[in-house]
């Protein structure tokens, strides 16, 4: 990728300093400024809200294993999902793949020293900690039971839940990513090495600037939204109110116009990792680069004029519910381009079946049984039948869980030994990779049928002839939650006892394997020149 | 680490390369920030247009009790304002310290002015019986309609005072960097970005003043 | 960014003082706009008004004028965001078909 001599098989030089030396106290991690140690303090708070948020989901599943609603009264079990729903969106899976992964890599993928304002970067992430504070507070005083889209009149009118808690908690995460948007954006135009130009920089790389796009231009509507929502709450008298000709599908127009975009916040970047993992994994330059790029921002763009899919039923225009169907199935359009080129990516080449890779490919594949269940919604005579069903809930969980999270994990096995300098154990990481699709598939593929016979979603009870169905959902959902304890153990075990891993342990191009792992405190010892593509693989 | 040989200025900050590049990327963040701003109140804007559009007589209704003179004079002090700025900027980076300072002074003081006016507005208004939710005592035919103006008036001038606020403590902290010395005219970044902050709060409000105070009149 | 170099952009005291008196002018005429009774076209006067002194803040006071391509970009590309939200939006709202309530 450089000029700099190919640094494959390189040993560390002995006794390198990585930026683990830069100060081990918790003052020296509380005050940083490397976004590597930025990534990590993320990494380890968005593992404690997505463990937090799967016990509210096994509270879920748990409930749905007998048709009576025997285990918790109908109003915890619309919290448990409220909390589910809220914990997982914005502090699991908008903030997973971005602050961590992109964090820690944007820098080293571009060749830069840090990110374009490294103490933005920091108080990002206090932000984002103090957001959880008060999410969690909002647990505490007793949780929240709007689902996590606050739909008014419920949220403002009706709700006595904490409410307003939970939605300054959200609107304080909600800057946390305006801002890393913004730092991602100004770093990528900014601080790039030399030679890097816009046609050399890796998918991952692309991925993170049409994601930080869509954080930057969706997320202040956002927080207008829902700061509306609060205002009403304590005033008593808002814009959406109807008693005073207020209209609550309005809310229902902002509140999706950021998120459906946050939709593509979640998966957006999953799709950047999977890109880099494939053609390493495969050993073979990634099929159609430049289409690629264009079918990123495609997405980004056309993701912004599709929220109205989401309202079909809500009693907004026949007309409008027409066009915003097109532009739904348009944006099909360039996912499809990446399946295929992921899919053109592999032909040929020479598989090697790692950990990470098994991820890549149970994204590719999981990604596109949620994609295409994503066309049914999208159209409107369907979508009627199928509003607020199950299927719904199995379509966004493979997008969101089939998706993103396994994106997200094979980014993690993939740039583990770039994080740590440690190899984890090969054969545990492939078995929780299998477990992990065989539980996810067992979760929720029951669910799609379970929807498409008419289940509804957010009750707590159903009719005796949906039991089968939703105890498989639910013993895949037990499964699902052991695999995803396994890596945290191996991963922690690899810390200690795994072997060095060397700055390159999977022969992959692309600047971030150039350097020492861990990298040093400014990443490169002398700033890389570049003179080619970022992907260099010969089969 | 790095291999540029010659020297650094103290205000560079390790991952750029040069001031140049340093002020560029701040002055681009500075832009983006400001396009994330103008989503923010633009929310409010689509909940005023669609309301206004649903109930036109109740707008016009309402905005004929806003305070047209007040409104007025608040609108000139923020151009003015605007214009104090730039010539601060103009002035630091030609070298000049103690008049940047004090029109840096200047321009957070008739931030106050605005606010002291919009604060005496918010006063008239409670003792009218404005307020829904808090005070309201309107009872002519679209007094139900009109409270929707009234919230989107007052989350909206709400917001913004809070932009002024914020506004108004980053120019006394620059106005005090600038007495102090803290630049020079080669590195006025943080007093243009601040700058443009102020600028876009005045941009806001050049929005806000129409559809609130020109209604109906 | 790669752009060309961003010129500093400093004019003259007596500029910017005239381009204040431009502003203040437009203002003027947007509050005299305002009381004469132009029906709908009251609004429209006064916004073309309000965008033609944001465009002059936007281009004097904040240097636009000498700013790269992607400066003005970014600086556009909050405004044609909030267009789509609110042309849509109201896309929605123009084409509704009242449904009255059943009570």
């Amino acid at each position: 990728m450089s000029v700099i001599s190919p640094a494959f098989e390189t040993p560390a030089p002995i006794g390198h300093r990585s930026f683990y030396d830069e100060g081990n106290t918790l003052w020296s991690w509380l005050t940083t400024r490397d976004h590597k140690r930025i990534a990590i303090l993320y990494a380890i708070s968005i593992t404690f809200f997505f463990l937090l948020g799967s016990l509210a989901a096994a509270m879920i599943r748990l409930e749905l294993v007998t048709p009576a609603g025997d285990l918790w009264s109908a109003e915890t079990y619309n919290k448990a999902f409220t909390f589910h729903g809220v914990v997982m969106v914005w502090f699991f899976l908008i903030p997973s793949i971005p602050v961590t992964l992109g964090n820690f890599l944007l820098p080293l993928m571009i060749g830069a020293r840090d990110m374009a304002f490294p103490r933005l970067n920091l108080f990002s992430w206090y932000l984002f900690a103090v957001g959880g504070l008060f999410t969690m507070a909002a647990l505490l005083a007793g949780g929240v039971d709007t689902g996590w889209t606050f739909y008014t009149p419920f949220s403002t009118m009706f709700s006595n839940t904490n409410v307003f808690l939970v939605i300054i908690g959200v609107f304080i995460t909600g800057f946390s990513t305006i801002l890393t948007g913004l730092n991602f954006i100004v770093t990528t135009h900014s601080l790039r090495a030399p030679g890097m130009t816009w046609f050399r920089l890796p998918l991952f790389v692309w991925a993170m600037y049409a994601v930080a796009l869509v954080m930057m231009l969706a997320t202040p509507v956002l927080a207008m939204t829902l700061s509306l929502i609060g205002l009403e709450r304590f005033f008593g008298v808002g814009i959406f109110d109807p008693a005073m000709g207020g209209d609550p599908l309005l809310f229902q127009h902002m509140f999706w116009f950021y998120s459906h975009p946050a939709v593509y916040i979640m998966i957006l970047p999953a799709m950047g990792v999977a890109s880099e993992l494939i053609t390493c994994g495969a050993r073979r330059n990634i099929f159609g680069y430049k289409f690629m790029i264009y079918a990123i921002v495609g997405i980004s763009v056309i993701g912004f004029l599709v929220w109205g899919h989401h309202m079909f039923v809500s009693g907004m225009s026949l007309y409008a519910g027409i066009v915003f169907s097109i532009l739904s199935f348009l944006v099909a359009v360039p996912s499809a381009i990446k399946v295929f080129n992921w899919t053109a990516t592999l032909y040929k080449g020479t598989i090697d079946f790692t950990a990470w890779m098994l991820y890549a490919i149970g994204f590719v594949g999981l990604f596109m049984l949620g994609g295409v269940t994503g066309l049914f919604l999208a159209a409107t005579a369907l979508d009627v039948d199928l509003t607020d069903t199950f299927f719904v809930v199995a379509h966004f969980h493979y997008i969101m869980v089939g998706g993103s999270v396994m994106a997200y994990l094979g980014g993690i096995h993939y740039w583990w030994p770039k994080f740590t300098g440690r190899m984890y154990s090969a054969a545990w990481a492939r078995f929780a990779a299998i477990m992990m699709f065989v539980g996810f598939n067992l979760t929720f593929f029951p669910q799609y049928l379970l929807g498409w016979a008419g289940m509804p979603r957010r009750y707590h009870q159903y009719d005796p002839q949906y039991q089968l169905l939703n105890v498989l959902s639910s013993a895949g959902a037990a499964v699902l939650g052991l695999a995803y304890l396994l890596p945290i153990i191996y991963l922690a075990w690899s810390l200690r006892h795994g072997a060095p891993a060397g700055p390159n342990p999977w022969r992959a191009s692309g600047l971030e394997w150039l350097t020492d792992s861990p990298p040093p405190k400014h990443n490169f010892e002398v700033t890389p020149v570049v003179t080619h593509g970022p992907y260099q693989y010969t089969p | 680490m790095n291999s540029i040989s010659h020297a650094r200025p103290a205000f560079l900050e390790q991952q750029f390369d040069d001031p140049l590049q340093q002020r560029e990327s701040s002055v681009f963040g500075m832009w983006a920030f400001l396009a994330t701003e103008i989503l923010f109140f633009g929310v409010l804007f689509l909940g005023y247009a669609i309301c206004r559009w649903r109930f036109p007589v109740a707008f016009a209704e309402a905005a004929k009790h806003t305070d047209l003179v007040l409104g007025s004079i608040e609108t000139a002090v923020l151009l003015v304002s605007s214009c104090v700025v730039t010539i601060a900027l103009r002035d630091l980076r030609l070298g000049g310290r103690r008049l940047a300072a004090a029109l840096l002074l200047a321009t957070a003081m008739l931030g106050l002015l605005f606010l002291a006016l919009h604060g005496k507005e918010y006063y008239d208004e409670f003792h009218e019986g404005l307020m829904p939710g808090v005070h309201y005592t309107l009872a002519q035919p679209h007094a139900v309609h009109m409270k929707l103006f009234f919230c989107l008036y007052y989350f909206i001038t709400l917001y913004h005072s809070l932009h002024v606020t914020v506004g108004v403590l980053l120019l006394l902290a620059m106005s005090w960097r600038t007495f102090r010395g803290g630049f020079s005219a080669d590195y006025t970044t943080p007093v243009e970005v601040t700058s443009m902050y102020w600028h876009l709060v005045d941009i806001v409000w050049i929005f806000v003043f129409p559809l609130m105070y020109l209604v109906g009149r | 960014m790669n752009g060309p170099r961003r010129k500093n952009g400093r004019l003259p005291v007596a500029d910017l003082l005239a381009v204040l008196g431009v502003l203040v002018l437009l203002l003027g005429a947007s509050i005299g706009s305002s009381l004469v009774p132009l029906g709908g076209w009251n609004t429209v006067v006064s916004l073309v008004a309000s965008v033609l002194m944001a465009l002059t803040i936007l281009g004097f006071f904040m240097h636009l004028r000498h700013g790269t391509v992607l400066l003005r970009m970014v600086a556009a590309i909050g405004f044609v965001w909030l267009a789509i939200l609110i042309v849509i939006t109201f896309g929605d709202y123009f084409t509704r078909i009242p449904v009255p309530p059943p009570w």
